[in-house]
């Protein structure tokens, strides 16, 4: 492929500053690609794809996914280039292929496995078309950036090339309605044994028949509006899941494919992660790989740190997840977990956004949709708040009918472990905004500084 | 106490940011007060009845659509309710479906009510977002925007707020939302209600004759300062 001049100056530019930040020890996810594009704004284009292009998108769960795909590639040996600790816009995506290119901009490895920002898609999805895309749904997100979903789905509706295969979740009925006349493999979780749908969510992302606008009737919902819904007037209905998750037991999926039942282990049990994982075996198997492969990877997968970890504090049961902060569905599932822990818990919520705070005043309408309901329930003992805005969320677990008793404020995340009454409850659930890493190191510290006292 | 009904329209599809945060804390600061859902599909209640407040919350743009051709056979109805002094709160861009019509730079023209002197300009292509402060008579008023639309008032119009911080609803007037008799539109979302606790006390006792306690007003009051404050420092930015 010939190329224009700007792209030599952008790829040179781009190159000396990956080069000058790794010097200085900078990790400068977004900057090299940023200026880079300035200079040749179809730099994404310039490249010479490998043979295998992987798109992971979607509201939630794209980087859990984008990992463990990663993970079961490398498993079995492909040459891979990824983004798994982020930069999925295109300034990220272009400092990826910046560092893992030569000049003439052919990347050294077998196969690119991105995970996309679904924002970013008009800038990306030209240039760096697929072979693959998987979305793991479309659901509403941050206000500030994302709007709704329609305007999302419209965005990637609009750009996702001909030739891209989708692996779609069926009980999704946003994203799975996206590009229909084109191929796609579906993946699905039945109700499962013992489960409780969560049919009581604040929000559902669709209500009406996207065909005939009358009501959809719920079977049941997983969480938001993901699962099972039907239109009484139309028959519009979920997509057939080619992959299905029947049951999960011990950490192992039963999928039903092609009528027979086939077993992978999963890394985690919750519904949030039995998703993310059939969205994974669904694309592996698409993808090439036999049953026994596909299960071979999957062995011994886990959910990064960054989104789940456990750790033991005081002899009790310590479990930190991410919630995402102005993330509303993201944030109800987490409350959902929270509810149905079995046994007497305390709740730490540091929910809110680092870099609002250090900028403006960070907006708080998100918690009016998000599921703080679910923790009004009588074995939640405690509730810690920390943080700038512990006021508004004070009020806000107040309206949803939290015994004032219960919820403690702290000005400072940090002090919230000092909060903890650890004779009153038998585990601790800390809920935390991705972006508040630092509190978060500094309350794990505190919580073992507990345990080695 | 008057008897209080408020009818919510279409809060299955108009919810897009927390609004419905609104209506719970209505109930809960008149427990006694009559609210109603009314779907998509269904026929407004205000349509054959009085009810003393509507509420509808921002939505999407096919929604707004939708939602003009359900209204469009009540536009007389609803005309008559705003000049007889039914209480209105359209938060977000539900606003710009009572005014007159909405351009859309990418694809042109919709007719909306035409009950209110208000154009509105879209473009997808840009999504703005800032906090505003302002005043409503005498109140200090706090939200949020986040929108792809300006709106442009008619000269016999009143707005709702004079924005004193953040961005305001069009280039040519530090103004947000309008006010005609009871009819408040604003361009504030989500929990307008909650984080204005001294503008609901007024609309609560506008609405039913007398004072009524907000609920769990100490607290969403020391919410309210604490905001108040931040807003009101020069390091805290819009956006």
């Amino acid at each position: 492929m010939k190329k224009c001049i700007s792209y030599y100056v952008a790829a040179l530019i781009g190159k000396a500053m990956i080069h000058g930040m790794h010097l200085m020890k900078r990790n400068g996810t977004n900057l090299p690609g940023e200026v880079a594009l300035k200079f040749c704004p179809q730099l994404l284009s310039q490249f010479q794809m490998p043979k295998n292009v992987i798109l992971v998108t979607g509201t939630n769960g794209k980087t859990t996914v984008t990992n463990l795909i990663g993970n079961a590639l490398k498993k079995r040996g492909d040459t891979l280039i990824t983004n798994p600790f982020g930069g999925n816009v295109d300034t990220g995506i272009a400092s990826l292929l910046l560092a893992n290119s030569d000049l003439n901009g052919t990347l050294h490895a077998n196969t690119l496995l991105l995970e996309m920002d679904e924002r970013s898609a008009g800038r990306i999805l030209p240039y760096v078309q697929p072979d693959y895309l998987i979305c793991t749904n479309l659901q509403r997100d941050s206000m500030k950036r994302n709007a709704h979903t329609e305007f999302i789905f419209e965005l990637l509706n609009r750009n996702i090339p001909k030739k891209t295969t989708l692996i779609s979740n069926a009980d999704d009925l946003i994203s799975s309605t996206l590009v229909p006349e084109q191929p796609h493999v579906y993946f699905g979780v039945s109700l499962l044994p013992n489960e409780m749908p969560t049919n009581d969510s604040l929000v559902c992302d669709i209500v009406n028949c996207p065909k005939c606008g009358t009501r959809l009737q719920f079977q049941f919902r997983h969480y938001n509006h993901i699962g099972q819904a039907v239109c009484p007037k139309c028959g519009f209905c979920n997509a057939k899941a080619d992959y299905q998750v029947t049951a999960v037991t011990d950490r192992t999926a039963t999928i039903l494919h092609d009528g027979k039942e086939e077993h992978y282990p999963i890394p985690n049990d919750r519904i949030t992660d039995i998703y993310n994982s059939a969205a994974v075996i669904a694309f592996l198997r698409t993808y090439g790989l036999s049953q026994q492969e596909t299960a071979a990877c999957m062995q011994g997968s886990k959910i990064v740190k960054s989104r789940y970890d456990t750790l033991t504090s005081h002899g009790k049961p310590v479990y930190i997840s991410l919630a995402k902060g102005q993330n509303p569905i993201a944030c109800s599932a987490a409350c959902d977990f929270v509810r149905k822990e079995s046994g007497k818990k305390a709740v730490i919520l540091i929910l809110e956004d680092f870099y609002d705070r250090r900028h403006t005043s960070e907006n708080i309408a998100w918690i009016y949709e998000t599921d703080f309901e679910f923790l009004k329930q009588d074995n939640i003992v405690q509730i810690i708040v920390g943080g700038k805005r512990a006021m508004d969320y004070l009020v806000r677990l107040l309206i949803a009918g939290v015994d004032r008793s219960r919820i403690s404020c702290c000005a400072s995340e940090t002090e919230t472990v000092q909060h903890l009454q650890w004779e009153r409850f038998e585990k601790l659930i800390v809920l935390y905004d991705l972006y508040n890493t630092e509190s978060l190191a500094q309350i794990k510290q505190q919580l073992q500084e507990v345990t080695e006292a | 106490m008057r008897d209080c009904i408020i009818e919510a329209l279409y809060p299955e599809v108009c919810n897009l940011f927390g609004d419905t945060g609104n209506l719970r804390y209505l109930q809960q600061c008149l427990p006694h007060a009559k609210i109603i859902h009314t779907a998509l599909n269904d026929e407004p209640y205000f349509v054959k009845h009085p009810v003393s407040l509507i509420y509808i919350g921002p939505m999407s743009e096919r929604t707004q659509c939708t939602v003009i051709v359900r209204l469009l056979p009540y536009r007389e109805r609803i005309a008559e309710c705003i000049a007889n002094g039914t209480f209105f709160l359209a938060t977000g861009n539900a606003m710009e479906i009572f005014g007159k019509q909405i351009i859309d730079v990418q694809t042109g023209m919709t007719e909306c009510l035409g009950l209110l002197d208000i154009t509105t300009t879209r473009d997808l292509m840009h999504r703005f977002y800032s906090l505003v402060l302002g005043t409503y008579n005498r109140l200090q008023m706090v939200g949020f925007r986040a929108q792809f639309t300006h709106s442009t008032l008619g000269e016999t119009e009143t707005p709702f707020l004079q924005v004193t911080k953040g961005t305001p609803m069009c280039e040519t007037a530090r103004i947000d939302g309008i006010q005609r008799h009871h009819f408040y539109g604003t361009y504030l979302l989500g929990p307008m209600l909650i984080l204005n606790p001294y503008f609901t006390k007024q609309l609560l006792w506008q609405i039913t004759g007398q004072e009524i306690p907000l609920a769990f007003e100490k607290e969403v009051i020391a919410a309210y300062h604490a905001r108040l404050a931040d807003f009101q420092d020069k390091r805290v930015g819009i956006h």
